[in-house]
């Protein structure tokens, strides 16, 4: 190994500074964040070892058991709708027979580069239970518009919502970029054996895209078990805790009450990565199995 | 050859004696710098200052860096702590007070009050209560800059429509918010958001004043106090307003002071917070123009016991222990508190800290200014202690909660959430 490693040496010295950059900003703050979590640190001052007891403060923590099955429910949810209609968009926009696919894929995916503050801040207006678009539209159908992001049985779909709309556009192009390299050779062959449609959708373009949609899984989970910008601009965890996620509340517990917490967050932080990685690791290994 | 090496050795020792010329001579010139943080919008007021104090001292240059008010306080505790940090910050006291109370960052302002008079007379002329604020252990790590006076405006051409007069009570003010309420706009704006600032806790803070509570939120000791009958009472009436008059917005739950300030400036709200803040910005606007009068947040009931006091915060000005220089720094500070800076302060953004200007000169004969420039009966701004913030966090939540679900009772919110603030209470101290 040492022998090929010296073989590629030139292609190590190019690569080499991506990997500091990565190092620096991605692996030496999670070791910082493990360490400081055994202590009950302040910004900026180390302080005293504690052990496990942010880890036992952070789990016994009410608020923080209510965040972590609101961050489930965002995050599950949220994936699991993404997917399913990003899926049937892209079929939909694979049909031979539907021009501009580009332009659709653009549109589709407008929202994502859409900053998450100024989209939070707009939906958030949309919302409005009186004077909001969102209630108009309903109110011409006929239909009651609810308390969108006021009342406490709601605010969380309110938010699924807005993330969906939000994420959307960036698995169809995932999902329409793998669609592409299915062969119609096996359309051909299923529709000469008869399958209609939906068979052939079930039996052979959600098989042949698992790869695909594993990989969404997983991206899905990990950028929305982070998830903070959408909430902080438009609940800030409310009502009643009910929209309160695992990232705002590290974020409430290190800066917003003054008291600077750092081992606290540190061990949530932790405690959050620690999940991150293990439905991961599940979602690969599921994914893997089945092909 | 030799001649060659001889030339360019002389060459080079000119170049060096240039150099360390020029650089003795940079020194020398160099003006002494000042970098002050701020978070408010003080663009304006900015404009006018740096002039002013260029004429007085030009051998001080000031550095004006605006920072996001929601950063300020994690990005100020960094950058002291890693001793970058501003010579001074113009904040929030609350966002001022975690870098005293963790890392004891900021001067004793004291011991330049006692040599230089300027400054001593400067802090004499700021309201004794809210210096108070910032003294901790005889240290004075800090003094008010804005001292922000809090009323309620309420739109005059609408309440001449409805026959209506300026409320006594919270029965005629809810009377009378009923009468504004229609389809188009709410009788009374409040925001009901869950958070640290600008939240369901801080309307409280607001209010429970006005209902002679003198210390809403924490008592003079730091510790919780809206355990009383009285503040439940505060919450049964957040309650009324929410889910049974039906005078506030259906989306209070999710409103900062952001979406208020918003909705007020679309014409939506009839009556609600205003401070002397407000007061320019909102006359410019189409709503509410001139077209409001302010008045005091009247008594919970008429011949109530204790007064309705009026809820003053402030912002601060902090000097850091170390500044790069201090006798630059103590001048600067010392022009932003004189009456020439102050004055400007006032002109531009309605703001001020000194008690002994004159406001008739600078906010000429709107009443909806002179209303600032008044004294009220007071209730002090806790917001440097610890436990405000956290505290503050807690109850928020609670009452946030309260005014989403019309299922909740308003005394057991008020029990709980005083039950949570005593444990963390107990926990920082």
């Amino acid at each position: 190994m040492l022998k090929e490693i010296w073989r590629e040496r030139v292609s190590y010295v190019f690569i080499l500074p991506i990997i500091v950059v990565y190092f620096v900003f991605s692996i030496y703050p999670i070791l910082t964040t493990f360490h400081l979590s055994f202590y009950d640190s302040k910004i900026v001052r180390l302080g005293p070892f504690v052990g496990l007891q942010n880890y036992r403060d952070v789990l016994t923590n009410a608020s923080f058991q209510q965040a972590f099955v609101n961050t489930i429910v965002f995050t599950f949810v949220s994936t699991a709708v993404i997917l399913a209609v990003s899926v049937v968009l892209a079929v939909l926009v694979n049909l031979p027979y539907v021009k501009l696919k580009t332009l659709f894929k653009v549109i589709f995916f407008l929202p994502v580069v859409t900053s998450a503050v100024a989209t939070g801040y707009t939906w958030k207006w949309m919302y409005d239970p009186t004077f909001g678009i969102v209630n108009s539209f309903l109110s011409l159908l006929g239909l009651p518009g609810p308390n969108w992001l006021s009342d406490p049985d709601v605010a969380m779909i309110s938010l699924i919502i807005v993330n969906v709309w939000k994420w959307i556009g960036y698995f169809v192009v995932i999902l329409l970029a793998n669609l592409q390299l299915i062969d119609d050779d096996f359309y051909d062959a299923a529709a000469i054996d008869g399958a209609n449609a939906l068979q052939r959708f079930f039996h052979i373009t959600i098989p042949l895209l698992r790869m695909a949609i594993g990989l969404c899984t997983v991206l899905g989970i990990v950028a929305f078990m982070r998830a903070f910008a959408l909430v902080f601009v438009m609940t800030q965890g409310g009502p009643d805790g009910r929209t309160e996620l695992m990232v705002t509340l590290v974020y409430k517990e290190a800066f917003g009450t003054g008291l600077l917490r750092i081992g606290f967050s540190a061990a949530a932080s932790i405690i959050l990565f620690a999940f991150i990685m293990g439905f991961t690791l599940l979602s690969n290994r599921i994914t893997k199995l089945r092909v | 050859m030799k001649s060659l090496r001889v030339f360019l050795g002389v060459c080079m020792i000119l170049a060096v004696a240039a150099a360390a010329f020029a650089s003795g001579q940079k020194e020398a010139a160099a003006p002494a710098k000042v970098t002050i943080w701020y978070e408010t919008n003080l663009d304006t007021a900015i404009k006018r200052l740096n002039p002013m104090f260029e004429d007085q001292s030009p051998d001080i240059d000031v550095e004006w860096v605006k920072q996001d008010a929601s950063q300020l306080s994690p990005k100020l505790i960094a950058a002291l702590a890693g001793g970058v940090g501003p010579d001074l910050v113009i904040a929030s006291q609350k966002r001022l007070s975690p870098a005293e109370m963790q890392l004891e960052a900021w001067s004793d302002i004291s011991q330049y009050m006692s040599s230089d008079s300027g400054l001593a007379s400067a802090v004499d002329a700021l309201p004794d209560s809210h210096v108070k604020g910032y003294t901790r252990d005889g240290k004075v790590w800090g003094l008010p800059f804005f001292v922000r006076h809090v009323g309620l405006f309420l739109r005059e051409s609408w309440m001449e429509e409805v026959g209506g007069s300026i409320p006594e009570d919270w029965q005629e003010m809810t009377d009378l918010a009923k009468k504004l309420t229609t389809e188009e706009r709410f009788g009374y704006g409040i925001f009901g958001a869950a958070g640290t600032t600008s939240t369901a806790g801080f309307q409280f803070m607001y209010s429970a004043p006005a209902a002679g509570i003198e210390y809403p939120i924490l008592d003079a000791s730091g510790k919780p106090n809206f355990d009383s009958d009285r503040a439940k009472r505060v919450a049964e009436w957040f309650y009324r307003w929410q889910h049974v008059d039906k005078i506030t917005a259906p989306a209070t739950p999710s409103w900062t002071h952001k979406e208020f300030y918003a909705a007020v400036q679309a014409g939506q709200v009839a009556m609600g917070r205003v401070g002397g803040w407000n007061v320019n910005s909102w006359e410019n606007s189409d709503h509410p123009g001139k077209d409001f009068v302010v008045f005091e947040y009247p008594p919970m009931e008429k011949g109530q016991a204790d007064p309705n006091y009026q809820y003053t915060w402030n912002d601060g000005i902090s000097m850091q222990g170390e500044p790069k220089n201090p006798q630059a720094t103590v001048t600067f500070l010392k022009f932003l508190l004189s009456k020439d800076a102050q004055g400007v302060f006032v002109e531009e953004l309605t703001s001020w800290a000194r008690e002994d200007l004159e406001f008739e000169r600078y906010l000429g004969d709107n009443p909806r200014l002179l209303y600032f420039a008044r004294q009220h009966p007071c209730a002090p701004d806790m917001a440097y202690h610890q436990n405000f913030l956290p505290v503050m966090e807690i109850l928020s939540k609670h009452l946030n909660a309260l005014l989403a679900d019309s299922s909740k009772d308003p005394e057991q919110t008020m029990e709980d959430a005083y039950e949570e603030s005593m444990k963390k209470y107990r926990e920082i101290n």
